[in-house]
């Protein structure tokens, strides 16, 4: 009995060490076609999940590192995490970004909604319900798409990169709608609408410039085209932003009539 | 005749609350004992113990008031607070609890020239914070419209719980050297400007009241969490990383206490 067991253990094993083999092979060509600094160094502390001292070395960071890396990824270019980060990407910066922008968010929208309830003298509800709906819009496509988008390329077995990057990207790419959503306090429809469009151009064509080369490193010309599902899950991020929180008080002509009103 | 009965007990009350109020005070007290306790029967027992010269009052006395004793490998730290807290009336311990939480909200929120006492900090405790989280989020949801009321309350909660443990953490994975629990407990009590600008803005419907209130007390909280955490051996160049999300943290409250 015992004998049979330990049988079948050796074989998986086998089977375990030739699979690394395969994987570690086709790793190497990426590694000197594309001489983006990937990865983060190893920290000196043991993985665990749950050990703080793991992930403080995401959060390594100055003030001024962290402004100006908000502030490079507002110019959209590729090589943001090997230029602007020296190869190490961190948390802090992406994080906060995503929670800034949730309250500028919610503290524009519902300024608006209160000035146009004061011009008008109505009584309307507040909108309480408007924080709730920004903290999980904004989570889930900053913090819960990148994840996915990572998950899919380890999936097929494309690009050496690591969650930390993708989370990074995209939080840093969501920098420009902040000012884009103090912009949007001026209660022009069009104007609003040319806005919204151009921060989501920008930011867009940032996350296409760092996000390609990864997926372009693959064998497989098919996973090129996940790029296309991140520019239009980024289109369709803009449209609810500008919907679900800048579609009322508006003077002057609004182009597309809001589907809310 | 019925206005003399309800006149009678409540001052009655307020005056066996002041006299625990002033026996009890946290900061020293036994002097206060002495001089305003000659009328009531209560601080005697406790003066007692001290007078006679035997031995066991010596043992139990404040020449050492707190020992630390190892158990297998676990250290143990008991304190003596001066008296038997077993068969003390209720209001007593109240009372000694309701110091405790004032005490700690004055080093907070006006700390004394020189640190203060740090010593008080280190004894945390959730009541005060978990106390002023309701009485917050009561507030705010009595100041809603009605059919939001359960909404904001659910919603000032979590937010604060939620708001609390991410700056905390934050503070921590900067490098900051600060006991968890202690932090949360700091974090509760510099809440309570904020709370003070919720009661206001609830009583004075003005918006020009309400909003330099508001910010008033915004900044109030952010400059007594800001005491606490410059104690945490944060490098300088990151002082303001430490600080930016408590900011973010201590203005959605007073956003929503303005916007309302």
């Amino acid at each position: 009995m015992s004998q049979g067991g330990y049988a079948v253990v050796d074989v998986d094993d086998e089977i375990n060490d030739q699979g690394n083999g395969l994987e570690f092979k086709t790793f190497l060509p990426t590694d000197s076609n594309a001489p983006r600094a990937t990865s983060p160094s190893p920290p000196d502390v043991p993985y665990s999940p749950f050990n703080l001292a793991y992930y403080q070395t995401y959060f390594d960071v100055d003030t001024n590192t962290v402004l100006k890396r908000v502030g490079m990824a507002m110019i959209p270019r590729s090589g943001f995490i090997a230029e602007n980060c020296d190869g190490q990407i961190d948390l802090y910066g992406p994080f906060w970004t995503l929670t800034t922008l949730i309250l500028v968010l919610y503290i524009t929208s519902t300024l608006l909604s209160s000035i146009t309830q004061y011009l008008q003298s109505s009584h309307a509800s507040s909108n309480l319900p408007l924080l709730s709906t920004a903290v999980s819009v904004i989570y889930f496509y900053g913090l819960g798409l990148p994840a996915l988008l990572w998950g899919a390329t380890k999936w097929l077995g494309v690009g050496e990169w690591g969650v930390v990057e993708a989370l990074g990207l995209y939080g840093y790419s969501m920098g420009v709608y902040i000012p884009v959503s103090l912009l949007c306090l001026i209660p022009v429809g069009i104007l609003r609408w040319v806005l919204v469009f151009g921060g989501a151009a920008s930011s867009g064509y940032f996350l296409v410039q760092n996000i390609y080369p990864v997926l372009a490193s693959a064998d497989n010309k098919m996973t090129r085209l996940l790029i296309i599902a991140v520019i239009a899950l980024h289109g369709g991020m803009a449209l609810a932003i500008k919907v679900l929180f800048f579609s009322n008080s508006t003077i002057g002509p609004d182009p597309i009539p809001d589907p809310m009103s | 005749m019925s206005y003399d009965r309800v006149g009678t007990p409540s001052q009655q009350l307020i005056q066996a609350d002041d006299d625990d109020l002033d026996t009890l005070s946290f900061s020293q007290p036994n002097p206060t004992a002495h001089a305003s306790g000659s009328s009531s029967s209560q601080p005697q027992p406790q003066a007692g113990p001290s007078n006679p010269s035997g031995v066991s009052g010596r043992i139990g006395q404040s020449s050492q008031p707190r020992r630390e004793t190892g158990w297998g490998g676990v250290k143990m730290e008991t304190r003596y607070t001066g008296e038997s807290t077993l068969d003390e009336p209720v209001t007593k311990t109240i009372m000694r609890d309701l110091n405790s939480i004032y005490a700690k909200l004055l080093q907070v929120l006006y700390p004394p020239k020189g640190g203060g006492n740090n010593q008080l900090l280190r004894d945390w405790d959730l009541w005060g914070p978990l106390v002023i989280c309701l009485t917050l989020a009561i507030i705010l949801s009595l100041d809603a419209p009605q059919e939001q009321s359960m909404q904001v309350f659910s919603l000032v909660i979590s937010l604060v719980t939620i708001g609390s443990v991410v700056v905390t953490i934050n503070s921590k994975l900067l490098g900051g050297k600060v006991s968890f629990f202690q932090s949360l407990c700091v974090l509760g009590y510099a809440l309570a400007p904020i709370l003070l600008a919720s009661v206001v803005s609830l009583l004075v419907h003005t918006l020009f009241v309400r909003i330099p209130v508001s910010l008033a007390c915004w900044a109030w909280s952010v400059w007594a969490s800001m005491n606490f955490f410059t104690g945490t051996r944060l490098q300088e160049s990151r002082t303001f990383l430490a600080v930016y999300p408590m900011c973010l943290f201590f203005f959605v409250f007073a956003w929503m206490i303005m916007i309302q």
